[in-house]
């Protein structure tokens, strides 16, 4: 739809029409105003034309405020009321005027722009070039013409017409012409007859205007397509489906032992020499076991320490192939064995973004498996357990860490300690312990300086608020057997700004705030984001000075 | 046109919105000039009044507002020879307190507050705090873990290791 806006009208002479339409660059003009009869001594009965019912009396004095702003109105009334499609916005105050602008525009798409400096100047008429240079268009408050302005905004246009001589008779004919802005004609003292074709040539000038399409080039990124609004269409619902937490009632449905090709014993040390005495005494029939096995050490799976009390499942004799060895040994009650390492409530120490990533850091410690890296955002002010799930047959283990009972970390580690029965298994065992060790010296190494204390508590381990500190590694991979020496519980390192807080700084500063409020229930320091001040009896110059104010900071 | 002036004393920081203040003596008062605004009125008072040092503050009831002391200027004194008692012509220069002036309407308004001494939320990061080099370093110890004793597990092949095994 199209937007005008109405103008009124300015005094100007018949020169100023002339210029301006031997410049070619008016596509059209709308001819609406009052006054024009006071220039014929008889006043137009009123009602003659609707948008023509102001009466002037002193047409010298046309453009002032009061005749300018009623006139204004009428016009755009008239517009409303005769071409629904467009937009009319009337001005109504004589201030509006000093912040329009005039713009013409050629059928090149080329336009002149000048802003009417003040409502009653007759130089706001004064057209200009697009290059800036004057159509000289001085009016002189004698001119015996009167030309009736109407701005018609971007994407219409601005013209001039309209002409009135108290001398001068014309015809219906004349009245298009002038309407038009085709001839330098004269419009004299109309007539009800004329009313009606005057309102049709406006209506079909108005249907026909022409949208102005400002100049362009061609653009590559055309084919991305033309941005629009977007968002808002969030749920702010962030409730989410968490899992449970660790449950040590839950254990896998199925064990290794169950399938009949391996059995798992919990023996005691004394059990263990019992049955290796066995072994290598000739109570030990060879001849019966190498009818099945070559070897009585392929029916050894593995012999390990696990750092865990296993459960009781009976006792049971040991049996090497087809022969009963005499010794009696506990089985274990399960593959699955749970350790609970209890909870950690961590506080929020400032209560404040301090508490949060990346201002501090958190680490934890966990036995079997190493130092792991939790994140602040997640912890702060939450409670941290910890549950161990060891599978005896591998001594493979899992942590879970449960933030306020959801589970957040699960890591892995081995916490079973391999015990060689055989040569083989010797040089496999230490084979992996220098593998581990090189994992704990590669850690430290990446440490740097720090890395000669890892493992400890250090203050180079502390974490800086803009990460530019040295990272350490505060333990490489604790397994096996080093596993067993290592620390046996959970540990949490907390890194925590040390604050360093001005007396009365809330006082003196206040602190971040960001909501909405009325100033009479506020106390004070304080400082405004964003303001429409209203309501107030003071100056321009004193309002912007009340807002910067209270931008800068004021005691309420 | 003369008006009253009480002149004050302020006490209060300039950025408050309602200054505590103190009358120290009303007088009468004209404007320097035929041309003032009322935004930085200069106004010419004669008086005996022995404190003007203390004034650092105005208000002129005509105005609807309250000033800022800028400037005091002795435009006029009698000399001591003189028998008239020793009155003295004082130029004022005074500023609008826009914040004393305006405070009820101010007070009216809602906005969106930025910073407040009482009332905050320091969740939001500003930058308003420094933190030191040194962090504090806390170590936690949970309750529990891998403290009960060793075991020892034995993983043969075989149902118990044999068919006879019972």
């Amino acid at each position: 739809m199209s937007k005008i806006l109405v103008m009124d009208a300015y005094v100007a002479r018949q020169g100023t029409h002339e210029n301006v339409e031997s410049l070619g660059r008016i596509k059209f003009g709308i001819c609406v105003d009052a006054g024009l009869s006071s220039l014929t001594g008889t006043p137009f009965p009123e009602g003659d034309y609707d948008f023509f019912t102001r009466q002037v009396d002193d047409p010298l004095a046309f453009g002032g405020a009061v005749c300018t702003i009623e006139a204004k109105s009428i016009a755009a009334d008239f517009l409303k009321s005769y071409c629904p499609m467009l937009s009319v916005t009337p001005i109504t105050t004589a201030e509006d005027l000093s912040t329009l602008e005039i713009k013409l525009v050629n059928s090149a798409g080329e336009f002149a722009t000048k802003a009417l400096t003040t409502a009653s100047s007759r130089e706001g008429m004064a057209l200009y070039n697009a290059d800036g240079t004057s159509m000289g268009t001085s009016v002189p408050l004698s001119c015996d013409l009167l030309p009736v302005a109407n701005t018609i905004f971007n994407p219409c246009w601005l013209f001039v017409s309209a002409f009135t001589d108290p001398d001068e008779k014309f015809s219906d004919d004349q009245i298009l012409y002038s309407f038009g802005v085709q001839s330098n004609r004269y419009w004299g003292k109309t007539t009800l007859s004329r009313t009606a074709l005057l309102k049709t040539k406006i209506i079909n000038f108005l249907n026909n205007i022409e949208k102005y399409t400002p100049p362009s080039s061609p653009d590559p990124y055309d084919d991305a397509g033309d941005s629009g609004p977007g968002g808002g269409e969030g749920t702010f619902d962030y409730t989410g489906n968490p899992p449970g937490g660790w449950d040590p009632s839950f254990v896998p449905d199925i064990n290794a032992t169950d399938t009949g090709f391996v059995t798992l014993f919990n023996p005691t040390i004394a059990e263990l020499q019992t049955l290796s005495n066995y072994l290598w005494s000739s109570a030990f029939d060879l001849n019966t076991f190498k009818k099945i096995f070559n070897d009585p050490m392929e029916l050894f799976i593995g012999l390990s320490i696990v750092p865990v009390s296993v459960p009781d499942g009976g006792r049971k004799q040991v049996g090497i192939g087809l022969i009963n060895t005499g010794v009696y040994m506990t089985l274990a009650g399960t593959q699955w064995v749970t350790v609970d390492c209890g909870t950690l409530n961590v506080p929020n120490f400032t209560g404040s973004y301090l508490d949060y990533d990346p201002y501090t850091r958190v680490e934890i410690y966990l036995p079997f498996i190493g130092v792991r890296t939790l994140k602040a955002d997640e912890v702060s002010g939450k409670a941290v357990h910890v549950g161990y799930w060891v599978d005896l047959l591998s001594g493979a283990c899992v942590a879970w860490i449960d933030i306020n009972n959801v589970p957040m970390y699960q890591f892995m580690g081995q916490c079973a300690t391999s015990i060689p029965m055989a040569s083989g298994e010797w040089t496999s065992l230490i084979n992996g312990i220098i593998g581990a060790v090189g994992a704990v010296a590669s850690g430290a190494a990446a440490g740097g300086v720090g890395g000669a204390i890892a493992g400890g508590v250090a203050a180079a381990s502390s974490v800086a608020v803009n990460d530019s500190k040295i990272q350490v590694e505060r333990s490489g991979a604790i397994t096996s057997a080093a596993g067993l020496v290592a620390l046996q519980m959970p540990v949490l390192y907390i890194s925590a700004p040390n604050l360093h807080k001005p007396a009365n700084q809330n006082v003196f500063e206040g602190y971040p705030a960001y909501y909405t409020s009325t100033l009479a229930d506020v106390s004070g320091y304080t400082t405004i984001e964003s303001i429409r001040l209203q309501g107030i009896p003071a100056t321009e110059p004193e309002l912007e000075e009340i807002e910067t104010l209270l931008k800068g900071g004021v005691i309420l | 046109m003369a008006f009253n002036i009480i002149l004050q004393q302020n006490l209060s920081p300039k950025n408050q919105l309602t200054k505590d203040t103190t009358d120290l003596v009303t007088l009468s008062g004209i404007l320097r000039e035929d041309r003032t605004d009322i935004i930085n009125p200069v106004v010419l008072v004669e008086t005996d009044y022995e404190k003007m040092s203390a004034v650092n503050y105005a208000s002129i009831n005509l105005f609807s507002r309250s000033y800022f002391v800028t400037k005091i200027e002795i435009v006029r004194s009698y000399k001591p020879d003189e028998e008239t008692p020793r009155m003295i012509t004082y130029a004022i220069f005074l500023k609008v307190d826009v914040l004393s002036s305006f405070a009820t309407e101010i007070r009216s308004n809602s906005a969106i507050i930025k910073r407040n001494e009482n009332a905050s939320n320091i969740l939001l990061n500003d930058g308003v705090f420094k933190v030191k080099q040194n962090p504090y370093i806390v170590v936690s110890a949970f309750p529990s873990g891998f403290l009960g004793a060793k075991e020892l597990i034995l993983a043969m092949a075989g149902n118990a290791g044999g068919v006879m095994g019972t």
